[in-house]
Order: structure tokens, then C-alpha cells, then sequence
């Protein structure tokens, strides 16, 4: 994990893939861990079979197709691979136990300690989870959501629709399965399951009648009744659930007693509580075209005309940053203040320990830069993944490529600005 | 009588003509403000682009399409406006009553566009009766309303010409005129109106919106 | 006297009739039809003098005799004005009626606003109607069939997340036999871009997907595909009137986008998708514009060829006509680069009369060939003026470059026994191009 790092270690090379280049047929998209101590890419043999190749060496495990590799939060290396018509999950090289038709859509816990997959078996589907996949399997599941203790809440087909049955459909053929057991109620429709922080309490977004759509936690809908409804967001002491929800033409925040803000906005989605829940920060637009963060139903003074990304707190409650796009340009906006440098692109920011610090990965000009406060240093590359701050927040873990050679650095965040 | 029309009456008509035409204005443009998605896609390039094309006769391709009716509807459009502004009678009064007066057509110019306004609105009439999908969508209002358009025209005409009793026709003429003055603002006589801006929205949804033209 | 309407029956329109009542239907209408709260309503309504030129804009009333019915504003009369004639009062046979003339006899294709001399757009009011019976829950039931495939797997055709996977990379492996090294890259963040299409080329035109892997990566490009929810940018909800639906899928879609942090979205040879993705979505969702831009197929491969990026080796022989899709030709002034692409590819491409801005709609596009079979014979009649202008051009092959129109003219090519075959670009690009 993070608390493995070594902050002590300037600088540590870990692939050069001109080196070993020639030995592959091809090479697609490489990939760092977050701790910065493996490098990974996808490589094809001279006899024509897939293998994950690690800081230069490759797995064991040679596959007839490999896809969606991507490393856990704690390190371990995962990828669905396709062996002799079938398919399994790979860990660090190591195949899932069972083999399935099909396997897609792989998520890891917060804390990489858990890692699932949608599988398809005779032409059903159910959850692979840590290895295990449930017993009962269905029609169809689409959403799925994993949350820190392993559990599973994903939004299933619970009734076989014939083609063009639409009375049957608005009866209701969707419902919610947690941990393998179903909901009893059946909806039109079932959106975006989320696990509250108690790990025993789900919602998802619902559809309940053909103009009526609301959330329904652990299978009881909320008796007011939306327009429509984006995705809730639990609350990270309380459990207490909230959602945008349209009505009468204006969006607002709802809970189960109705809607828990005053004000109206033209739209209003992704709200996202801080981590000590004391406050809930939503993309909003404010009125039409123009978008913001709407930290406990304040705007920020602040809009921009293309598009707000998803806030991100600081661990201290008291920071939100955003990526947001105005005028074809990405920055990024902390507390309602915009960076004054913009960019090609920009990567969710990170806000310092204590709060005086955000940096985000940028694009300009085809390379990657680490901004810090708006301001980007003399250094770029080819290639960046998801900067870390160090405990003592005076430095930064730069995990990069260079042409082909990938390297972590502990640098400083004065250096990185020289 | 005719200093009641020509005074008061005129008065009131142009009155509720110009402030009827700004109380409907005013009321659209609050409404589309209301709507919100109206301004943020406007631009004065755009909505001068479309305006400017369907004012100049033959910019488009349905009045290209239909050569007799684009030729009728700016004869008519045109007489309808320039035969009672610049007619020397109308100015004489201006003059008499405010001492303003514009620049005036010599009288057979003028009855020349009378007519053409009388003529055209029997042929709007005729159209209406025997193009099958204009008396389709025809009702008595279309009726009345071409009517009530001809009928300042014709009196005005037999008023001049002195043709019959010209003091009964004259004040009937001045009546009419003043009721079709303030018919504008509130009957579909206010596409003169409406024009300029539903011609400026479809302008930008084409032009501005959607990278195209709408002539 | 005017012939009767063929009866059609719907389930989709007729078993939700039983269920209206007075009171709802009057309800609804008041609620969605509301002069007081739309400009564009109350303007509109103010406006028309009845003068009837919009007319000859339509190619339903070009083809079934100029019967007035099928006039723009003859439709606008049979349903926004009775409801005004009515005070709102109008019964469920009125809502049939009117249910038929905005699903099935317009296609929202807006030439008829290029038409009338107040530019009004009719076609608005069109949709103020479908919004009217989509609330009132009545649709056309394979209409209603695709708008609730959308709304459950986020594209029109219930494509599962495992079958969309298993098309691209069994897609890869065929462009693969054709041009080694052949991708289609899933899932890589920061690609230039990132390719959207709409469901029936995973679920019956698979080989596009394969065509697009060989033209992309001739031109070295770097892109990528989803492999979630998110990859369909069609729309049919859009044309249900089912507002919510359409703004859930475009939501996803951009944000499917946003998440793979592209710097833009291409998307695939359609017209109605490029309208909900680029127009009605963003503008529902209180997006002025799209979030990032978006180019439709015809941009993409105009730049591709003018750049010399796909050189074209042997240009196509046979004689070939083109459709002008409404959508992104009247809807984004397209119509020049289409003809570049189609003189660039075709040694022998005859144009349409009228063409660009003015070109015939297919009469499949607007949600209407979704409405299915039972009113396929009624599309088809509608659009006798789009087989004639094909038949002028002595082509033996037309380039639709939008699923709607390829499906539209292809029934229209059965149904007037043309001997004209229907192709997208990319099958001609991929054919001719040096590979």
C-alpha cells in the first residue's frame, strides 16, 4: 500500500521496453501501480500469445487475448484473458479458479484488498468475487458496486422480457441483488446500486412507474416520487441516503422526506459528501449552460460553460477540488477559485494532507506535467500516472515515462516547479 | 366627424398600435427569457443572415420555387406599406395635424400600388379557395383578416377617385384603417411583428446551431 | 373528399387508449402544450398566416398527392389547433390521430422550417405532441420497445455488456486478417478520441466496426472504444418524447467520454444519434454545447482523406448516388464534405436533385422506422419522391452515411423495385482505399 513507499528512494527505473521491445511482436498500452514499483504493458509473443509483461518480466501465463489490465489500489496486477475459448481472471498471473463464456467489467474495493467481475456462464450472468462466483445467476446484471468488506449489490434482469412485451416491461422486470439474495419488489427500471458504509445497507436509483423514478433503499422506495433521479450518495456516519431529483422543472437535493436543499438548478449530479460527512458538494449548473460546484446549496460565485467534473475533498473536509472546462480548455478549481493556467487536459487533482497543496496530472502540447496550485515546472513526459503526495507533503511521487524507459521519482514539489 | 378621426381617433389608434406592438414584443421577449434556451444560442450574425435572406425576393429556394407567388407577396408586402406612408393625402394631415410629413409618391404611383394591394388580395383570396392545402388550413379569421386588409385599400381608392358618396366612403376608409392599425398587435397580423424574430431564432438553430442555412 | 387513413393497428396506441380518460388527457395536454410558458409555442401560434408554403417542403405530402393532410401545416392543424379548438378538451380519438401524424407521418426532419417564410419550426411542434402522448403513455409499441431497450442497457437493440465486448474484439480479430495489427482499443484513457456507434452495429452490421478498426489504424490513429454501458450514442427516446430516457443516455455517453479523458468523440455513419448526442441531450441535460465536441463520421473521414492520411488506391467504378442525411446535413452542413468524400472515393458519383439542405429525408429517420412493421407500408408511401430522385440519378449504388437512412432507403429500394444497391462509406473507403 501507500505506507510502502519509499520516500527515501530518488529515483528507481523500472522497465525499459526498448530493451525487451524486440522480443515481442507487440506492445500495447503500458501501465504503473500506484506505489510506483511496477510497470506493466500487455505484450504480444513472436508465437503469437498475450502475456502481461512486469518491470521487464513476463507472466507465466501465456493467453490467447488479454484485456482491461489495470493494477489494484494495493498493488496486485489484474487482466481478463481469453485461454482456448474461454475466459478467466488473472491475478498477478495467476488464472481464476473457474473459467467463464465471457468476463468484463472487473472493479477493485477502495483498498484493492477485493476484486470482482461480471461473468457470463451458459449464457447467464452472475459476480465473480474474490475468486467465488455466486451461486444463483441471471438474465442480465448490468450496474454492479463493490464496497471495502467484498460485498456485491448490482442491478439484475429478474424476469424474461419477450421481444416488444412492453406491458410486461412496465410491470416490471429489474430488480437489486446483494451479496446473491434479490429484492422482492421488481421495477421498470434499476440504476447505479450503491453500498452504504455500514456494508449492510443498498440503494439504487428506481423507476417505479412509467414517469415516476426515485431511490429505494434495501427494497423500500421513497414515497415521493421524481421527474427523474442521478445517482444517490450515502452519507459517511449516518448512512443517510440523498439524491438530485427533478420536479416541477428544477432540480434539487432529495432525501426520503423530500428535498433537503432550497434552492433550484438546471441540473444538479455526483454528490459527494467529505469524508467526515459534514458537508455534500454537487456538480450543479445554476441556470442554463453555465456549471459549478454547489458545496451545501452555495454555488460557487465561479461557472464554467463546458463541463465540471466529479469534486474531490481534501482529508480534511475542508477543500474541494475540481477539474473543470471552459472555453475548450481544462484547469482545475479549488474552493470556487480557478487555476489561472489551462490545459490540453487535466486528471482529478489531489489536495495536499493539509489543504494548501492540490496538484493534478496535465496535458499539454501531447506531454504530461504535474501542476501544482496552477503552475507547472520546467518537467514533462511522455507518459505520468496518478501523482502521490509524500506524507510530509514536501514531495511529490512522479511515476513516468520517458521514450521508453519508466521511472518513479521522489521529487520535490520546488524542483518540480523549476 | 373627420376631425375626430384624423384627431383623437388617430391618436388612439396609432397608440394602441405602437404600444400594443411593444406590449406583445416585450411579452415575447420575456417569455423567451423564461425559456432559456433561446438567448444563449442567438447571435445578431445569424439572425441578420436569415432575415436579410427572406427580405431580398428570390434569396430563397421556395420563392424560387414558386416565382408568382414571391413576385405577388413582395408586391404586396411593399404596397402595403408604402401606399398609405407616402400617400400625399395621409401627409397632408401629418403635416396639418403635426406638422411632419414624409417624403410622397405621385398619386398615380400610388393608385398603382392600391391596386396591387387590392389585386393581390384577391389573389390571396382565390389561393385560399382553390389551392387545396392553403383552404385546407383556411378558416373564416384568414377570410376576415384579407378582407379587413383590402377593404382601407378600396375605400381609399373610391374615396380619391371620388367614384361614389366620397364623404361617407372616406370616413369608412379612415375607420377601417384605424381599425386595422390596431388589429396588428393582437390578430395574426402580427406576423409583421413576429417576423424579424422568429426569422433571427431560425437563423441561429440553423446557422449558429447547426452549422447550416435555412434558405 | 379525402380517402380515409389505412387503419393500423399498434398496441402501443391502441391498448393505451382504453386506460386514458378525459380528465388525464386534458391534464397532460395543458401541462406540456402551454403558450404561456413557451415563447416559441406562443410566437409560433401567432405567427402562421395559414399560408400553406411550407407544403411542398414535405416529401409525405410530395408523395401522397399533395394531400393537404400531409402538409406541415395540415398536420399542425389536425393536432396543435384542434387542441386550441378544443380549449384542451380533445378525447382519446384525437389523441390516436395525432399520435399517428407525429410518430409516423413527420419525421422530425425540419426542412419544412426552410420552407415557411417565418422559419417556424413545425417540427417543435411535432414533438410538443409526441412529448403529449409519451406522457399520456402512448407510443408506438416497437417505438416504446427501443426507448425501453434504452432506458435498461443504455442502447436501442437490449445488446448485452458481454455481447458489445465480444463483437469489437471479434470484429479486431477479423480487420486483423485484413491489415495486420488491426485494434480496437478498449478502454485506454487518454486516447485522441473515442469512437461511439449506435447498437445495430454490434448486434447485425458487425463488419463496420471491423471497417472502422482497418481505416483507423491505416491512419495511425490513437482511439478507443468502451468497453461499459455508454458506447451507444442513439437516441430513440429523443423521438418518443421520453425526455428522461434520452437524457439518461446522453448523460452516460458523455460521461463515458469524459471518464476515458478524450479530447473528442467520434461516432459512426448516423444522423439521429449526432442529434441527440450533439443538440436535444446536451440541451436537456443545461449543456449549451457538447461537453467535449463530437464529429459525425463525415468530418472524420473528410479530415482522413484531405490530410492523405487513407489514400484511396483504385476509386470506386460503378455510378453512385448519395443521401444527405437531415441530421447532419441540415443539421450540421455537411453536405460539402460528403460530396469531397464522394468525389474523392467514386470515379463515377452522380448528386441528388434537390440536394444538401434540401434533400428528401428518408422517412425512416425520427423515431418513424422504429415504429416497426405494422407501419412500414405507410413510411414507404410516404416517400415515393425519395425512389424518384434515386431512380434520376441512374445510380447503381446510393451512400447513406446514417443507419437510419441506409434502413429507410433500403426499404424503399424493395418497395419500388429499384435496382440500386445501399452501402455506407466506410464499405466503399475500406474497399478502395491502399491498405
Amino acid at each position: 500500500m501507500v505506507d510502502a513507499i519509499n520516500w527515501d528512494e530518488k529515483e528507481r527505473m523500472l522497465l525499459d521496453l526498448g530493451e525487451v521491445k524486440g522480443c515481442f511482436k507487440r506492445c500495447l498500452e503500458p501501465l504503473m501501480n500506484v506505489m510506483g514499483d511496477q510497470a506493466a504493458v500487455p505484450v504480444q509473443t513472436l508465437a503469437d500469445k498475450w502475456t502481461m509483461l512486469v518491470n521487464g518480466k513476463p507472466w507465466d501465463l501465456l493467453c490467447d487475448r488479454i484485456w482491461h489490465p489495470r493494477f489494484s489500489p494495493d498493488g496486485r496486477l489484474t487482466a481478463l484473458v481469453q485461454l482456448d475459448d474461454q475466459w478467466a481472471l488473472a491475478v498477478d498471473g495467476v488464472l481464476s479458479e473457474e473459467r467463464f463464456d465471457f468476463i468484463w467489467n472487473p472493479k477493485t474495493s477502495p483498498d484493492g484488498a477485493h476484486i470482482a467481475a461480471l461473468v457470463k456462464k451458459d449464457n447467464r450472468h452472475t459476480v465473480l468475487v474474490d475468486g467465488k462466483t455466486w451461486q444463483h445467476n441471471y438474465i442480465s446484471i448490468r450496474d454492479y458496486a463493490l464496497d471495502h468488506q467484498g460485498n456485491v449489490a448490482a442491478t439484475v434482469q429478474v424476469e424474461p422480457l419477450a421481444e416488444a412485451d412492453i406491458d410486461k416491461f412496465f410491470q416490471g422486470t429489474w430488480s437489486v441483488v446483494y451479496n446473491d439474495v434479490l429484492w422482492q419488489n421488481k421495477y421498470i427500471n434499476a440504476y447505479t446500486p450503491v453500498i452504504g458504509p455500514d456494508g449492510r445497507t443498498v440503494s439504487a436509483e428506481v423507476r417505479t412507474d412509467r414517469l415516476d423514478y426515485t431511490i429505494a433503499i434495501d427494497d423500500r422506495a421513497w414515497s415521493t416520487k421524481y421527474e427523474c433521479v442521478w445517482e444517490q450518495a450515502h452519507h459517511p456516519k449516518t448512512n443517510a441516503v440523498v439524491a438530485p431529483a427533478l420536479h416541477s422543472g428544477g432540480w434539487s437535493m432529495a432525501s426520503n422526506d423530500g428535498f433537503i436543499w432550497d434552492k433550484k438548478y438546471a441540473q444538479l449530479w455526483h454528490p459527494k459528501f467529505s469524508p467526515d460527512g459534514t458537508r455534500l458538494a454537487v456538480i450543479a449548473s445554476p441556470t442554463f449552460g453555465r456549471w459549478t460546484i454547489a458545496v451545501d446549496d452555495q454555488p460557487w460565485k465561479a461557472t464554467f460553460g463546458d463541463v465540471v467534473l466529479d469534486p474531490v475533498f481534501g482529508a480534511d473536509s475542508r477543500h474541494v477540488a475540481v477539474v473543470v472546462k471552459d472555453n475548450e480548455r481544462w484547469s482545475v478549481a479549488v474552493d470556487g477559485t480557478v487555476w489561472g493556467d489551462t490545459f490540453d487536459m487535466c486528471w482529478d487533482p489531489v489536495i495536499s494532507p493539509d489543504g494548501a497543496t492540490t496538484l493534478a496530472k496535465v496535458e499539454k502540447g501531447g506531454r504530461y506535467a504535474i501542476a501544482i496550485n496552477g503552475r507547472t515546472g520546467g518537467q514533462s513526459f511522455d507518459g505520468l500516472w496518478s501523482p502521490l503526495f509524500s506524507p510530509d507533503k514536501k514531495s511529490v511521487l512522479v511515476k513516468c515515462r520517458e521514450g521508453d524507459r519508466f521511472y518513479t521519482r521522489v521529487v520535490g514539489i520546488g524542483e518540480l516547479l523549476s | 366627424m373627420y376631425a375626430l378621426l384624423t384627431g383623437p381617433l388617430l391618436w388612439l389608434s396609432l397608440l394602441v398600435f405602437f404600444i400594443g406592438s411593444l406590449f406583445r414584443i416585450i411579452q415575447m421577449f420575456r417569455l423567451a427569457k423564461k425559456e432559456k434556451v433561446i438567448y444563449p444560442y442567438m447571435t445578431v450574425r445569424h439572425s441578420l443572415r436569415s432575415i436579410i435572406h427572406w427580405i431580398v425576393p428570390f434569396a430563397g429556394r421556395n420563392m424560387r420555387l414558386r416565382p408568382f407567388m414571391t413576385i405577388a407577396t413582395f408586391a404586396f408586402h411593399l404596397s402595403l406599406f408604402a401606399a398609405p406612408l407616402f400617400l400625399v393625402a395621409h401627409n397632408v394631415i401629418l403635416d396639418a395635424r403635426w406638422g411632419v410629413s414624409l417624403w410622397v409618391l405621385p398619386e398615380t404611383v400610388a393608385d398603382v400600388l392600391t391596386l396591387i394591394v387590392i389585386a393581390v388580395c384577391v389573389f390571396f383570396f382565390v389561393r385560399r379557395m382553390f389551392a387545396p392545402e392553403v383552404l385546407y388550413v383556411t378558416s373564416w379569421g384568414d377570410v376576415i383578416l384579407l378582407v379587413l386588409i383590402a377593404l382601407p385599400f378600396v375605400t381609399g381608392f373610391i374615396a380619391h377617385h371620388q367614384f361614389f358618396a366620397s364623404r361617407a366612403v372616406l370616413i369608412a376608409h379612415i375607420i377601417l384603417g384605424e381599425i386595422m392599425l390596431m388589429l396588428v398587435p393582437f390578430t395574426r397580423l402580427s406576423h409583421m411583428l413576429y417576423f424579424f424574430f422568429t426569422r433571427a431564432y431560425m437563423g441561429c438553430e440553423f446557422g449558429n446551431v447547426r452549422n447550416s442555412r435555412d434558405w | 373528399m379525402l380517402a380515409n387513413r389505412r387503419e393500423v393497428a399498434d398496441p402501443g396506441i391502441d391498448n393505451a387508449l382504453k386506460k386514458l380518460t378525459p380528465e388525464k388527457i386534458e391534464a397532460v395536454v395543458r401541462k406540456v402544450f402551454n403558450p404561456k410558458v413557451s415563447a416559441r409555442l406562443k410566437v409560433y401560434l401567432d405567427t402562421c398566416v395559414h399560408c400553406g408554403l411550407c407544403s411542398n417542403a414535405c416529401h409525405t405530402y410530395n408523395s401522397r398527392d399533395k394531400d393537404p393532410r400531409y402538409s406541415p401545416v395540415g398536420k399542425v392543424k389536425q393536432t396543435i389547433w384542434e387542441i386550441i379548438k378544443k380549449d384542451y378538451k380533445v378525447d382519446a380519438g384525437f389523441i390516436k390521430l395525432a399520435a399517428r401524424i407525429a410518430f409516423v407521418e413527420c419525421n422530425a426532419c425540419r426542412r419544412c422550417s426552410m420552407y415557411c417564410p417565418f422559419g417556424i419550426d413545425i417540427a417543435f411542434f411535432m414533438m410538443t405532441i409526441r412529448r403529449i402522448c409519451h406522457l399520456l403513455g402512448v407510443v408506438p409499441q416497437y417505438l416504446q420497445d427501443t426507448v425501453n431497450s434504452h432506458s435498461t442497457t443504455m442502447n436501442q437493440m437490449w445488446v448485452q455488456q458481454d455481447d458489445w465486448i465480444d463483437a469489437l474484439q471479434w470484429q479486431e480479430d477479423d480487420a486483423n486478417m485484413e491489415v495486420a495489427g488491426a485494434r480496437i482499443p478498449l478502454e485506454v484513457e487518454g486516447a485522441d478520441f473515442m469512437y461511439s456507434v449506435i447498437a445495430p452495429e454490434p448486434k447485425i452490421l458487425a463488419q463496420l466496426l471491423a471497417n472502422m478498426s482497418i481505416i483507423a489504424t491505416k491512419a495511425g490513429l490513437n482511439w478507443t472504444m468502451p468497453a461499459t454501458d455508454g458506447w451507444d450514442n442513439s437516441n430513440m427516446a429523443m423521438y418518443s418524447g421520453d425526455f428522461e430516457t434520452m437524457a439518461r443516455v446522453e448523460k452516460l455517453h458523455w460521461e463515458t467520454a469524459l471518464r476515458l479523458k478524450v479530447k473528442k468523440v467520434v461516432m459512426g455513419e448516423c444522423g439521429h444519434a449526432f442529434r441527440g448526442a450533439v443538440y436535444d441531450g446536451p440541451k436537456w441535460l443545461s449543456w449549451r454545447k457538447t461537453p467535449i465536441p463530437m464529429v459525425h463520421a463525415i468530418e472524420f473521414y473528410y479530415d482522413l482523406l484531405k490530410s492523405g492520411k487513407i489514400k484511396v488506391a483504385k476509386k470506386f467504378a460503378e455510378p453512385v448516388t448519395v443521401q444527405d442525411p437531415c441530421n447532419v446535413v441540415r443539421g450540421r452542413g455537411l453536405g460539402k464534405k460528403l460530396r469531397y468524400i464522394m468525389n474523392a472515393l467514386c470515379a463515377d458519383f452522380r448528386d441528388v436533385e434537390p440536394r444538401m439542405e434540401h434533400n428528401y429525408c428518408c422517412a425512416a429517420g425520427g423515431g418513424v422506422i422504429n415504429c416497426g412493421a405494422p407501419w412500414k407500408r405507410d413510411r414507404v408511401e410516404g416517400n415515393k419522391v425519395k425512389a424518384e430522385q434515386i431512380k434520376q440519378t441512374g445510380a447503381d449504388v446510393i451512400v447513406t452515411p446514417c443507419h437510419n437512412c441506409h434502413s429507410g432507403i433500403e426499404d424503399i429500394i424493395g418497395f419500388y423495385k429499384l435496382k440500386v444497391h445501399v452501402k455506407f462509406i466506410s464499405e466503399i473507403m475500406v474497399e478502395v482505399m491502399e491498405k
